[in-house]
């Protein structure tokens, strides 16, 4: 129980704060503009509070007709569960339109709760009523439609005066990239039900910025004629050539509304009724002016008024640690379209790609873009010491003196210690990329210059190496031949020769025997037996015994009685080496039993 | 005597940097990125101390590095003509080529392509003594047939000296084809910067005179040559052959002979 209580009284307390921090507020509703002749009230509005009605205020050309005429208003909302309650007190005042011209409604006081609250002064404008004009009146007598009047908004032909959409400028001439603004308007005397565009008009050499409409409509006087007119669209262009650039009309379906009057008997009343056109805008052109030339160096298109900065962030570097050098452009102008400075770092600072930062917003009411453009460039030095980063001036053409002008821009000054972090590990990259480039060249003294090129193929030297390998060929195979006919002919030497040794050996022999000589007689006589037959029969010496012998010569062709007779000799005379004193007569007989037997072989060859 | 060493050293300095010759100094120019000069002391070296492959290859690289592409294109071909086996200058000449107007037309067989890539492998004198090796080895094959009485080693020389006898016959022609084509002079470039191909030796009068219009650093052969002394321009027009096999006459002054 005791807990209810204290909410019910924690609830009043809110309700009460809430109540008191509303604070009251006392405002003039924004009049809009009038026609001449007409009644129009002016209203001020007290909000959340309480007071008596205001002195009426004196305007220029208007007359008050009636007032203050007061009407109270008060709502309570509750939002989960938390009640608010706002009131407010209009007090209108009723002034007939006398004199055309521009009304300045005065500040206006009450006293509310002890406090005095003033409203702010403000201003409107009292149109001229509509000027006949000759168009409306040949239209078989009917009258020209007025923007206030139902009853003259009868059904028929929809003038072109009556429904017209404006695209204009807000200069007629401007320089190349000079913003301007072009406004879509709509004026018409008529209510609309729908607006279509079908055709947007195109801008063509302009970059385009819309700008934010408040679709709000206001009474204008435009060619001595009211209308009610609409801001479709405000655009901030920026022309981007020089010449006269032409807006191409748009086309708009537009719905309007028209009031037919209906007799009901004892009543007339308008209906209403809804009437399609097709309107289209005028084609408006711009004069646009070239930049004067030449422009200066490091004119980058920016075209305003700018200032620029640089910052160093953070200013001590260390090797191998990034810091951000920013390049800060700040003005009025075609901030959005400038071009990053191109600011050179010195060698032994990497820098990567700069990064742009445009923070843009429309001022000066709309005709204008105002803020910054800021080039970040983020750097790393490699190398301990102290560097300078050239600052670049920032050229720009400013419309309202009509000249360039330049801001320099400081170098900045930057010293580079030692880094703790050690340098980023390079990951491997493939090495590729060929050549695109000719070749570098080559030592001219590395070849030996000649005035005749003379090659090896048409000297004749090379050409008599030929010949004399084919001449050297010819020889051997010529003194091959010869040599092997010698070594086919050298056993018919020896046969050939074999008679002619013995008899000269047996000479010997004999010369031995007639000097007595018995013992070199019969070593002579082997000798020569020996020697022929070695010769006679191909025998080497090594291969000279008995039995080879024998062999030999039975193979040769001689008689078997021959062949004994031949080994008696040679077995005698081996015989007689060892057996010394043998008389004469035995030496003769053995010398003719051996030139027996020597003819005796020879005699075989002879048959 | 220290003086006297000094001036000893001095003066053999002085008569070193006497003694470079006009090609090194043209190098020197060519590194300093002084290719006009460059192109000046390679063209005097060539004059005055006679002709190499490699000066012509470096008279290349500045008459490209100083935009000439024509002369560039001749000089590399005048270095090829001395020394078919010039690799950089090949490798020059074919990335030059591919910077020039006109596309070079490329219709040769493979088997042709082949042995001209074989020609260009070795220089003209290399082929000549590779022929002449083949050919003693042939003659010790011969030789070993003839002498040898192993039927064995007598067959292996009677079909190795055939397949030699092919091999020489082959290596012959590729060595009298390296020396001819470094001697010949029918080959001409482009050094004008265009020049209008005529169906007859004289300037185009009528658009059907017209034949094609080369440019800059093509090659085109040079089959007949007409002297034209009516001719204000160009006292001599060339027929020549250009690479797709059109026959049609130039001035003579619009191209350099290999």
């Amino acid at each position: 129980m005791p807990t209810k209580r204290f909410i019910i009284l924690l609830l009043l307390a809110v309700t009460a704060l809430g109540a008191m921090a509303q604070q009251a507020s006392f405002a003039i509703v924004p009049p809009r503009n009038v026609v001449q002749g007409r009644n129009f009230s002016l209203t001020f509005r007290l909000s959340d509070g309480e007071s008596a009605a205001p002195q009426a205020p004196q305007l220029e050309g208007c007359t008050l007709l009636y007032g203050p005429a007061m009407s109270t208003m008060q709502s309570t909302q509750i939002v989960n569960g938390r009640m608010s309650t706002s009131s407010s007190i209009d007090f209108s005042f009723t002034y007939r339109a006398d004199t055309p011209g521009t009304v300045k409604v005065p500040a206006v006081s009450v006293s509310c709760e002890g406090k005095t609250l003033r409203s702010n002064p403000v201003s409107f404008q009292i149109l001229p009523s509509d000027q006949p004009t000759q168009g409306s009146q040949s239209q078989g007598g009917q009258p020209a439609p007025r923007v206030d009047d139902p009853s003259t908004q009868t059904p028929g032909r929809v003038s072109a005066n009556d429904l017209i959409v404006r695209v204009s400028f807000s200069k007629s001439s401007v320089y190349e990239q000079e913003p301007v603004v072009a406004t879509i308007k709509v004026y018409t005397k008529y209510d609309i039900s729908s607006f279509m565009p079908t055709t947007q008009p195109a801008f063509e050499g302009f970059l385009c910025e819309e700008l934010p409409v408040s679709y709000e409509t206001t009474l204008e006087n435009y060619n001595g004629q009211n209308y009610h007119t609409a801001v479709l669209k405000r655009l901030l262009l920026y022309p981007q050539k020089e010449g006269k650039l032409t807006v191409n009309s748009g086309k708009y379906d537009v719905t309007i509304v028209q009031y037919e009057t209906v007799n009901m008997g004892f009543f007339r009343t308008q209906r209403p009724i809804e009437r399609q056109v097709t309107t289209s805008s005028n084609a408006a052109s711009l004069q646009v002016k070239a930049l004067p030339q030449p422009a200066p160096a490091g004119f980058n298109g920016a075209v305003g008024s700018f200032t620029v900065s640089t910052t160093l962030e953070p200013e001590l570097m260390r090797t191998n640690e990034a810091s951000v050098y920013s390049y800060i452009v700040k003005g009025r102008g075609n901030i959005k379209y400038l071009a990053e400075p191109g600011v050179q770092f010195p060698a032994g600072i990497d820098a990567y790609t700069p990064k742009t930062d445009i923070d843009a917003s429309i001022t000066g009411g709309g005709t204008n873009m105002a803020g910054t453009f800021k080039t970040d460039y983020t750097i790393v030095p490699q190398e301990v010491g102290n560097f300078t980063i050239e600052g670049v001036p920032f050229v720009y053409f400013n419309p309202e003196s009509g000249k360039y002008e330049t801001v320099e821009v400081p170098d900045t000054p930057i010293k580079v210690l030692r880094g703790n972090s050690a340098a980023p590990v390079q990951s491997q990259t493939e090495i590729e990329g060929s050549i695109d480039d000719i070749l570098h060249i080559k030592a001219s003294d590395s070849e030996r210059q000649s005035h005749a090129i003379s090659y090896v193929f048409r000297s004749p030297a090379y050409w008599i190496a030929y010949a004399a390998i084919v001449l050297a060929l010819i020889a051997v195979v010529i003194i091959y031949r010869r040599h092997i006919r010698l070594r086919a002919d050298v056993s018919g030497q020896r046969l050939a020769k074999a008679g002619r040794v013995a008899t000269k050996r047996l000479r010997e022999a004999r010369a031995a025997m007639n000097a007595h000589r018995n013992d070199d007689f019969y070593a002579a006589l082997a000798k020569a037996l020996w020697g022929y037959l070695s010769d006679k029969l191909s025998i080497s010496a090594s291969q000279l015994t008995r039995e080879n012998i024998e062999e030999k010569l039975t193979a040769y062709g001689l008689g078997h009685e021959d062949t004994a007779k031949v080994l008696d000799v040679l077995d005698q005379c081996e015989m007689a080496r060892f057996t010394p004193q043998h008389s004469d007569a035995e030496v003769a007989g053995l010398y003719d039993e051996a030139a027996a037997a020597i003819k005796n072989i020879e005699d075989v060859k002879k048959r | 005597m220290k003086k006297f060493a000094l001036i000893a050293i001095l003066l053999t300095i002085a008569l070193q940097a006497m003694a470079l010759s006009t090609a090194t100094l043209a190098d020197s120019a060519y590194n300093k990125e002084n290719y006009r000069e460059a192109i000046d002391l390679y063209n005097k070296s060539l004059a005055d101390d006679g002709l190499s492959s490699t000066l012509f290859y470096n008279l290349g690289n500045a008459y490209y590095r100083n935009g000439n592409l024509g002369k560039a294109v001749l000089s590399y071909e005048r270095a090829l003509r001395i020394n078919p086996a010039n690799a950089d200058a090949r490798q020059n000449l074919d990335f030059v080529r591919s910077q020039i107007q006109d596309r070079p037309e490329d219709d040769t067989a493979f088997f042709v392509k082949m042995h001209n890539g074989l020609v260009a492998s070795m220089s003209p004198d290399a082929w000549a003594w590779t022929a002449f090796a083949i050919f003693v080895l042939l003659a010790g094959a011969a030789a070993l047939y003839i002498f040898s009485r192993n039927i064995a080693l007598r067959k292996t020389g009677f079909f190795g000296g055939i397949v030699l006898l092919c091999a020489f016959a082959y290596f012959i022609c590729v060595a009298a084809d390296a020396a001819s084509t470094a001697g010949s002079h029918d080959d001409a470039v482009v050094i004008a910067p265009s020049t209008q191909l005529t169906s007859a030796p004289r300037a185009a009068r009528a658009a059907s005179d017209k034949v094609v219009t080369i440019h800059e650093g093509t090659k085109v052969e040079v089959i007949d040559s007409v002297a034209t002394p009516d001719d204000p321009v160009s006292p001599r027009w060339y027929n020549v052959k250009i690479n797709n096999g059109t026959k049609a006459w130039l001035r003579a002054s619009d191209v350099e002979r290999i």
